[in-house]
């Protein structure tokens, strides 16, 4: 029992797309903790990546509500999104800008003073190693140069809550682990991540706990050592695996 | 607060598309003055001489200030709808500390505001092609500054309405041809929407339904004088809910299409 105040809590939300009858998420609850990396686990179409995408407020929820300091975050998206940073799965970064110009526009679009601009580029150039290409586009960028300033631009205004979808798909080993360590210091730092991924030894490395997407529903949600206990499994892929295995038992009977 | 707050976050959204928008003015004017040059050429030199009315060049130089924002629509639509199929660089947008619909209200004010000073060159441009030919006495500079504005407005909120319409990058070709090129053609580029109901009344009340209509005709009043050309305020009513109706139409469209809040 966690005896801290939630920062936030994600309601009873259920997901559905346009006409389709299939919900994505059915009925998804989850509370995340100041200072705290929480993982979003499961299969293609689990539910993850709509999850997350709610909660970054890129989607509505079709029935459900989500709570930041206790407030819903609908009756005053703006206000929440001052608090957010949202880090997608593909590069979104503006082609026609430097990165120089994305990160200092950014720092702008939510109202930072150049001086705090200039002090926060200088903390992100120090800790994410991105000086080298500031002054290119982002086109002329490999795939991880790229997630690199991705990732800078996310954490300019110092959000509280930070959602990372995938954030190191296609990376490269060395990348990867800068990128762990970086997450790391982000949560000793007391910012909250919220962390979608298929990689489960990123999980096990990062995650304060881990949350186990079925079909749109929250299988399990513990701490990976927890996990691995309870399951009698020294890794949490073997966890992983074990469920998979379970869910697709019970499909076929 | 809120207020301020948007409308900080606004003016430094359209700073972005201004850095961006200097880049490519030139070549824009470029093009834009191609095509200024040669149609204001050829419809007050040329056809004179086929016997057409030799003041036709300065009635066409007002088609062409009212059609500059309308070449703008369709590059402006393609780019749209890619992102929404590629990178959705849009997403971004739509996670800063506004309300989402600004997401929309920004692209419709960086369309509609980019075009205006290409608009505005068109008259100096074709004053020197024409010269003594293109007769400014009658133009109403601050009625024309209007017109220049709302007509570059609709086409901005031409562009939000039309990239909801669009399923797909794969169809998006025939925007163009099936639907802004008639509009544009027979909205009056060419002609007066009195001469169209000498001709035939019914296609000139069908053709109120046109927003181009009021676009030839606002701008017709206001560089050449009221004679022979629809009421000026009629006009600017007219389009003021062409660009109302297309920007709530548009906005809640998109917004049901990417899924946003």
């Amino acid at each position: 029992m966690n005896s801290r105040v939630p920062l936030l809590q994600i309601k009873d939300v259920y997901k559905k797309y346009g006409n389709d009858d299939k919900y994505a998420l059915k009925g998804v609850s989850l509370d995340m903790y100041p200072g705290e990396i929480v993982s979003l686990l499961g299969v293609n179409g689990a539910g993850k990546t709509t999850l997350s995408s709610i909660v970054g407020t890129l989607r509505p929820p079709t029935k459900g509500d989500v709570l930041f300091q206790g407030t819903s975050i609908y009756n005053n998206i703006p206000e929440y999104r001052r608090n957010l940073g949202f880090c997608p799965q593909r590069p979104n970064l503006n082609p026609l800008l430097t990165l120089r110009q994305n990160l200092e526009f950014a720092g702008r679009y939510f109202g930072m003073t150049e001086d705090e601009i200039s002090q926060r580029m200088h903390e992100l150039e120090k800790s994410l190693g991105i000086r080298k290409y500031l002054d290119k586009n982002s086109p002329s960028l490999s795939g991880g140069w790229k997630q690199r300033y991705l990732i800078a631009r996310t954490l300019m205004h110092r959000p509280k809550i930070v959602i990372f979808d995938e954030p190191t798909v296609a990376l490269d080993p060395d990348v990867r682990n800068q990128l762990w360590n970086y997450i790391k210091e982000l949560r000793d730092q007391g910012m909250s991540v919220l962390l979608t991924t298929h990689y489960l030894e990123e999980a096990e490395q990062l995650s304060d706990r881990v949350c186990v997407l079925d079909n749109g529903v929250v299988k399990l949600i513990d701490t990976p050592q927890n996990l691995m206990k309870s399951f009698a499994k020294e890794r949490l892929e073997d966890v992983f695996l074990h469920l998979t295995k379970q869910q697709d038992g019970q499909e076929d009977e | 607060m809120n207020i301020l707050n948007y409308s900080s976050i606004m003016g430094q959204l359209l700073l972005t598309d201004f850095i961006l928008f200097k880049r490519v003015f030139w070549a824009k004017l470029i093009d834009l003055s191609i095509w200024a040059v040669t149609t204001v050429a050829v419809t007050g030199y040329l056809l004179p001489a086929f016997g057409i009315e030799a003041a036709y060049g300065s009635f066409m130089v007002a088609g062409v200030c009212a059609s500059a924002g309308l070449f703008e629509v369709f590059p402006s639509i393609m780019n749209l709808v890619s992102d929404f199929e590629g990178d959705r660089i849009i997403s971004f947008y739509s996670t800063l500390p506004m309300p989402t619909s600004f997401v929309f209200i920004r692209l419709f004010l960086n369309y509609s505001l980019s075009a205006i000073p290409l608009t505005l060159c068109i008259v100096p441009i074709s004053k020197l092609v024409l010269w003594d030919k293109f007769d400014l006495s009658n133009m109403h500079l601050p009625k024309f500054l209007v017109a220049v504005v709302i007509a570059n407005f609709l086409y901005g909120a031409l562009t939000i309405w039309t990239a909801s319409r669009v399923k797909g990058l794969e169809t998006i070709g025939s925007v163009w041809m099936r639907f802004i090129y008639p509009m544009w053609f027979l909205g009056g580029f060419q002609f007066s929407w009195y001469v169209l109901y000498g001709f035939s009344p019914a296609l000139a009340y069908i053709n109120l339904l046109n927003p181009l209509t009021y676009v030839m005709e606002i701008t017709r009043v206001s560089l050449l004088g009221q004679e022979g050309y629809m009421n000026y305020w009629i006009c600017l009513a007219a389009l003021i809910g062409f660009i109302v109706f297309f920007m709530w139409h548009g906005i809640k469209r998109l917004k049901r299409q990417l899924d946003f809040i």
